[in-house]
């Protein structure tokens, strides 16, 4: 646990919104592959399906990468602010 | 053994935001350490390990402030740092450790050192066949050390050859806070002069390439976890064992390998 409790508090609402995007992620995926196997698919429904899955998976790499490199840099700062204390 | 190696971008946009990264890093360091000394190693030792992993003999050097308790803890106050270290010996139980650091957070590692000591993945690794032994003694540095002239001058080649009068095959180096990436860095390329083959865990890399050190492995994770997430054996273990089979596939100094794990916060 880290000196300063609310850098992992942090990290926790990151990883319950990456598990939100995985479900989101998931039932988009799964949307357009039961379209897809129908007789006559919808085109229009499948576009729309990929265009929410191409931001759910840009938000997933947001969080990924760049958040995820700045909340660790916040929790290595937070240590010694603590230990200065 | 991960699947796919994945070597740190050297163009690109991730490579010039990392450049961006250390360029704010280095512009600061010296409003908090104003003595710092940037001491990239000028050229970059290499040793060939030839063995099969299973023979290596296998030691650990980290910058991370650890030592016995019973040892007189490092300098914290200081401003010129402490480049003196410590000698642990290898059947040193892990309670017996503690970490003399104020640079960085430890909390962790203060219940579980593995998590940057990788003792006890070392021992479990030599137990499962799939490193040959350890030496008897492994080493702490407390890696604040802005000004490293003494270091690269004394400490960090005695160190070296006592390794080496071991006939220490390989050293796996692990850091504590972001100074420590520098001076681990020096002390690694010392240690690969002397004929041994050398990784460093890297949890800066944007500092650790500008260093320029012979092999290196980046963990996306904060300070405080450079052999693993804490208070998870078989992750620390993993960890090391992935990063020590990079040695025989890092065909060419100064490549950083991108370890495919990611941060999952709170661990303990």
């Amino acid at each position: 646990m880290a000196v300063d409790k609310r850098t992992d508090e942090l990290m926790g609402h990151v990883e319950s919104m990456l598990d939100i995007i995985n479900d989101m992620t998931e039932d988009m995926q799964s949307r357009i592959k039961k379209e897809e196997t129908k007789d006559n698919p919808d085109e229009s429904r499948i576009h729309f399906y990929q265009s929410q899955l191409n931001r759910l998976v840009k938000l997933n790499g947001l969080l990924e990468d760049d958040i995820l490199e700045v909340m660790i840099s916040i929790r290595n700062i937070s240590g010694p602010i603590e230990y200065m204390e | 053994m991960i699947e796919k190696i994945e070597i740190l971008e050297t163009s690109g946009p991730a490579y010039e935001r990392r450049s961006q990264r250390f360029k704010s890093w280095f512009e600061s360091v010296y409003q908090w350490h104003p003595n710092f000394l940037f001491t990239p190693n000028k050229e970059v030792n290499w040793t060939k390990i030839t063995k099969p992993m299973s023979e290596w003999k296998v030691g650990i050097v980290s910058s991370s402030g650890t030592h016995l308790k019973s040892q007189k803890p490092f300098d914290i106050v200081g401003l010129d740092g402490d480049w003196s270290y410590r000698e642990i010996p290898v059947d040193t139980d892990p309670k017996e450790l503690m970490v003399s650091d104020s640079h960085y957070d430890h909390s962790d590692a203060d219940s579980d050192i593995n998590c940057m000591f990788p003792i006890v993945s070392l021992h479990e690794l030599v137990k499962e066949g799939v490193i040959g032994s350890l030496p008897s003694k492994f080493y702490g540095f407390m890696g604040f050390v802005p000004d490293p002239r003494d270091l690269i001058a004394h400490n960090a080649p005695e160190v070296a050859q006592k390794m080496k009068d071991e006939a220490v095959d390989v050293v796996i180096f692990t850091p504590g806070c972001a100074v420590c990436h520098q001076t681990l860095g020096i002390i690694q390329n010392i240690v690969e002069g002397f004929g041994i083959a050398t990784i460093t865990t890297t949890l800066k890399p944007e500092l650790t390439e500008q260093v320029h050190v012979p092999r290196a492995a980046y963990l996306k994770f904060p300070y405080g976890y450079s052999a693993g997430p804490a208070f998870d054996l078989p992750a620390q273990k993993k960890t090391i064992q992935d990063v020590l089979e990079l040695i025989p596939i890092i065909k060419e100094p100064g490549l950083i390998i991108k370890m495919p794990y990611r941060w999952h916060g709170h661990t303990g």
